[in-house]
């Protein structure tokens, strides 16, 4: 859902916006509120308003440059919003685009790095593919590898947030179809998914997506969720939906 | 937290130059060994100078994205900053007490009072250091050129201030007391400096 509590926007009029079967009501993880975001003096987002639940997968789309990165370390409480709020977890999961790999042998740095609640993280790597050896540093690793070893971290983490900055970034075909499945599992699990990535990449199905372009976030309506509102004759919620939408000052029109 | 930090510097050779700077000084210092009071004098510069070394080094391990992925799993850059100069400090502050206890060992010159002495002086040498060190590395100073400038400059400061000179001298001396004084001024000072540290780390993420 877009929208903040303080702002006294009805987010639980919302609920029905994802994937629901048989699942409760997601708590909420993260939060912005009337956020504005700059680096530097560069501003990224004015009047950001999203509220992520636990077990959504939230999409954040836009061209190079719009500041998916920027919203992405906003809401890891890693860039602070000049104006407004972030609410979130004292910790999460981050998994960025890319990094300067440290010499640490790789499985060292899978074993050691620090996490409160690890899951196993041998299924994950072997989920994504990852045929890197362990036992070399991690500047040893191919782009790819390197790029499955940290999103088997992350999503082995037992964090109740995980964002991953452009997702589908130097996987192949079978390491994209795993990170999907593997990210619907977590999610599923109860854990709140952010994703970003430009519109030509992958993606992984979206409760639901939020699109930066011009210094704003606009929500786009899964295309999913409005063809199966129309497939159940729920012409009402849809319209209640584009008219919420329409109220929150989102420009982007239902796909 | 912590022992990650410790396994990415040790992957790294960059502990290396600290440690054989630290070893180099305590092997010139030992022939004959002093009493463990005059070690920890001797000790004193090298351990702020060694500490500020090591606080950088473990400061700047990564680059801005990696860090970042570290600092949101350790619940944010502030935090990140904290745990590192606890890390500097946990790698230092033992080996430097380790040195000037085995030196009293050594000298068979050491009472209690005065090894405990010579621990707090090396440990307040440390203080300091990580206190110095924790606003020379990145996201503070990026620039490694302008922390190794500015490193000696911090160094030659503090060993000028009168107090530390007094300190010292009656170190020298065999005087306890001047130990026991500068602890709680190191651990105040330390504590400064990583205030200030933690408040531009928040500022900067801002």
């Amino acid at each position: 859902m877009l929208g903040c509590r303080q702002q006294g926007s009805p987010p639980n009029r919302l609920r029905f916006m994802r994937r629901t079967k048989g699942r409760r009501q997601p708590e909420m993880v993260v939060e912005l509120c009337s956020a504005e975001v700059r680096v530097g003096d560069h501003l990224i987002v004015s009047e950001a308003n999203l509220v992520c639940g636990s077990g959504e997968v939230v999409a954040i789309r836009g061209p190079n440059g719009s500041g998916k990165t920027s919203m992405l370390r906003t809401l890891a409480g890693l860039l602070r919003p000049r104006l407004g709020t972030h609410t979130g977890p004292a910790s999460c999961a981050y998994v960025p685009a890319a990094f300067d790999p440290p010499g640490i042998a790789a499985g060292r740095w899978l074993r050691h790095f620090p996490r409160h609640h690890r899951v196993d993280p041998t299924r994950a790597l072997e989920l994504l593919e990852f045929r890197g050896d362990l036992t070399q540093g991690c500047d040893a690793l191919s782009f790819g590898n390197l790029r499955k070893l940290v999103l088997a971290e992350a999503l082995s983490s037992g964090e109740p947030l995980i964002l991953i900055d452009e997702a589908g970034m130097g996987l192949d075909a079978p390491g994209i179809r795993s990170l999907q499945a593997l990210i619907h599992e977590t999610a599923d699990a109860g854990v709140c998914v952010v994703v970003s990535g430009q519109d030509s990449q992958f993606m992984p199905e979206f409760t639901k997506m939020v699109v930066l372009r011009n210094q704003r976030l606009a929500l786009v309506l899964p295309g999913q969720l409005e063809g199966e509102l129309r497939l159940r004759g729920d012409i009402d919620k849809l319209e209640q939906v584009r008219a919420l939408a329409h109220s929150l000052g989102l420009v982007e029109p239902p796909t | 937290m912590i022992r990650f930090q410790f396994w990415l510097l040790m992957a790294t050779t960059r502990w290396v130059g600290p440690v054989l700077f630290l070893l180099l000084w305590v092997s010139v210092t030992l022939s004959p060994p002093p009493p463990p009071l005059e070690e920890a004098a001797f000790l004193f510069p090298v351990a702020i100078l060694v500490t500020i070394w090591l606080t950088v080094i473990v400061g700047g391990l990564d680059d801005k994205p990696h860090r970042e992925l570290v600092a949101a799993a350790a619940g944010g850059p502030v935090r990140l900053h904290l745990l590192r100069a606890t890390a500097s400090m946990l790698v230092v502050g033992p080996a430097t007490v380790v040195v000037v206890l085995v030196v009293g060992m050594v000298s068979g010159e050491a009472s209690v009072g005065s090894l405990a002495a010579s621990a707090g002086l090396v440990m307040a040498a440390v203080l300091i250091g990580v206190g110095i060190g924790n606003v020379l590395h990145p996201p503070i100073v990026t620039e490694i050129g302008l922390a190794v400038g500015l490193a000696p400059i911090l160094l030659a400061l503090i060993m000028l201030l009168p107090p530390i000179q007094a300190v010292l001298r009656m170190s020298n001396n065999g005087s306890i007391w001047g130990a026991v004084a500068v602890l709680p001024a190191a651990t105040a000072f330390a504590a400064t400096l990583l205030t200030t540290g933690s408040y531009i780390v928040a500022r900067r993420s801002k």
